[in-house]
């Protein structure tokens, strides 16, 4: 038996009955291993930090799944006039409860991420040059007054002296 | 008062540069020499007003010890946000860079964990 060659079979790969006749007439001995074990021993201390983390913080896979779902399509759609419905919608699940989620996973509500999605934006536009009311419609505001106000809120400086800010 | 700088201390000064330009696609920002050593930082390309990274030297022996357990551990020094982690750590990969972690799903983030060659662990990230 000690110089039989042993193979080791990933548990989720292989089984006995998958074993060639050759391999079973060689006499080779098989051992069914749990890959999942080996691989936890090479992880850092890091890897299963991470591990343990999103296990027992994020245990329904799908819930989170949808609501990375309606983060990007505030990313994509941000331009647009969208409501709150049309965001909990990409998500499947009622609006307060997707609000709630939405808050526990990314710290703050899917309203306060479409804001600053849209003042990011428009800092880019504006640094080419680009009117400042253009730029205020292009990025899904319709008013000029809270655009500025805005902006200014989330920059710390209006619109205007971002534009002429030296870079 | 504002946040402009952060820092992340290297093995090697030049090499760190190196790495972290025509690895990284980092910009140089600021070199001053500074005796043995130099003041040295660099900016995303993306954001290059935006807060500098010190590449700090390894002269203090404590910090030593605590870099050298950092990485042992495989805990990154610091993170770099992404668009597309798995894009980035394809075309990272392609470049020869070494990863501890590939991208792996933690609740809303997707991150990665590679060797900067100058001691430290780094992360990626895409929220």
């Amino acid at each position: 038996m000690g110089t039989q060659p042993v193979v080791l079979l990933a548990y989720c790969r292989l089984t006995p009955r998958a074993m060639s006749p050759q391999s079973v007439a060689l006499g080779v001995e098989y051992k069914i291993v749990n890959c999942t074990a080996i691989l936890n021993r090479f992880m850092t201390y890091y890897q299963h930090q991470v591990q343990f983390l999103h296990k027992n913080l994020y245990p329904r896979d799908y819930l989170l799944t949808q609501v990375i779902r309606s983060k990007k399509f505030i990313d994509k759609n941000y331009s647009n006039n969208i409501s709150l419905d049309d965001i909990a919608g990409e998500a499947f699940i009622s609006k307060f409860h997707f609000i709630r989620l939405y808050k526990t996973y990314y710290g703050i509500t899917p309203h306060q991420h479409l804001k600053r999605v849209r003042i990011a934006a428009a800092k880019k536009l504006l640094s080419t040059g680009i009117p400042i009311a253009t730029t205020c419609y292009e990025v899904g505001f319709e008013s000029i007054p809270s655009f500025a106000r805005l902006f200014k809120t989330i920059t710390g400086t209006t619109p205007l002296a971002w534009q002429i800010k030296p870079r | 008062m504002k946040v402009k700088l952060s820092s992340i201390t290297v093995t090697d000064q030049d090499k760190a540069l190196k790495f972290y330009t025509e690895i990284l696609g980092f910009i140089k920002k600021t070199e001053i020499p500074m005796g043995e050593h130099k003041w040295l930082t660099v900016v995303s390309k993306e954001e290059q007003d935006g807060c500098e990274l010190v590449l700090e030297p390894l002269g203090f022996e404590p910090a030593k010890v605590y870099q050298k357990e950092l990485f042992a551990a495989g805990i990154p020094a610091t993170a770099f946000q992404v668009d597309d982690t798995q894009n980035e750590y394809e075309k990272l990969l392609g470049l020869g860079v070494k990863f501890s972690m590939p991208p792996t799903q933690m609740g809303p983030v997707t991150l990665a964990v590679f060797d900067d060659t100058c001691g430290n662990n780094l992360q990626i990230y895409q929220l």
